[in-house]
């Protein structure tokens, strides 16, 4: 990313998803710090006690409490964190996540592949994204 | 459930012996592979379970003398490098654990796939992933039938969506099946959810044992 200490805020309630993308961010030689919150309830008390905005958020969407699209509601209605860099990842191909979604300004809707190869390429392609793209903020 | 052991060190036969009566398995030792084919050409088991090394050969004997059959080996050699023959093949070290009397008829063997591509050999990391895996799994499947007995419809949707990825990963064949109930939780159709459910707890049980199974030749 354009500044490579930024944090990488990953929103995502399942422990064995979080393991694998670390697993690939750790193989990959990404170094930006890694922040993992469990829902979009929990990400927002992170957003609004953290100095620095995170460069991008990884976003799952079925999740407890508060899912993925009610987040992108919140964060698109505060003018604090509406130009926030949002990624979804998720298992979910239902035509109505992506576009509910994409109307909330993500940046990109990834679908989990099965495959761990395909995983790692397609983290470093968001991650070669975000380096070469300039921040908001 | 009726077991065919085939175990040529009469020390090993006494220890799993203990095993299976805490089970209630119907077992029966053989200490050959001549042993085990004048047997097998007689009757059927639920499961067979053969050490990898016996007198007159191999575990890869045992696995010419039968097809479609379920089958532990008792080796730490990985599974496919083994002529499958059309079985249903798991492995396990030694000492065993009762757990694998646990794999039934019903069972079917993980898909280790994608566990193997993402750890790629690193034990630990195999360890962690198995533990969480057996940390949220069952727990996971409650939630499902929780939702399902109190016909929460719209929240079996959201549990069996949760559950599929850590399915994936460890390679429990319910992917099919969960992505079933997904689609269909919002119809409320009892009469078509209730099997799926029935089958979901089957697989899961099954599978989760097999968890344990991995997870204990880590120890």
């Amino acid at each position: 990313m354009s500044n490579p200490n930024r944090t990488i805020l990953i929103v995502e309630d399942d422990m064995v998803d979080v393991m694998t993308i670390k697993r690939a961010v750790g193989q990959l030689g990404i170094t930006n710090p890694l922040h993992v919150e469990s829902n979009g309830e929990e990400a927002l008390h992170y957003l609004n006690a953290v100095e620095e905005l995170p460069g991008l958020v990884i976003l799952d969407l079925n999740m407890p409490k508060m899912n993925g699209t009610e987040f992108l509601k919140h964060i698109r209605e505060d003018d604090r964190y509406k130009s926030l860099p949002v990624v979804v990842l998720t298992t979910s191909k239902e035509q109505q996540d992506k576009l509910n979604t994409f109307n909330l300004f993500i940046s990109g809707y990834m679908i989990k592949p099965v495959d761990f190869s395909q995983f790692k390429d397609m983290v470093r392609t968001i991650h070669h994204y975000w380096e070469l793209s300039e921040l908001p903020y | 459930m009726k077991v065919l052991y085939i175990e040529d060190d009469i020390i090993d036969q006494m220890a799993v012996r203990r095993l299976a009566d805490k089970c209630s398995c119907e077992l029966l030792f053989v200490n050959s592979i001549k042993e085990a084919n004048d047997i097998l050409q007689a009757e059927k088991f639920d499961l067979i379970i053969s050490d990898f090394n016996l007198g007159d050969g191999t575990a890869e004997d045992v696995l010419k003398l039968v097809t479609n059959q379920k089958i532990i080996l008792i080796t730490d050699k990985p599974l496919d490098s083994f002529n499958a023959n059309g079985n249903l093949l798991y492995s396990t070290t030694k000492p065993i654990n009762e757990s694998i009397f646990k794999i039934t008829n019903k069972s079917q063997p993980l898909d280790l796939t994608y566990f193997n591509s993402l750890t790629e050999g690193d034990i630990n990391f195999q360890v962690e992933l198995l533990d969480t895996a057996l940390q949220i799994l069952p727990s996971a499947l409650e939630k499902v039938n929780e939702a399902f007995e109190s016909l929460n419809f719209e929240q079996l949707k959201f549990e069996a969506h949760k559950m599929k990825s850590g399915a994936r990963v460890i390679g429990i064949p319910i992917l099919e099946t969960l992505q079933t109930i997904e689609a269909l939780a919002l119809t409320g159709d009892l009469s078509r959810l209730k099997p799926l459910i029935d089958e979901l707890n089957q697989k899961a049980s099954s599978g989760i044992d097999q968890v344990k199974i991995e997870r204990e030749k880590l120890q």
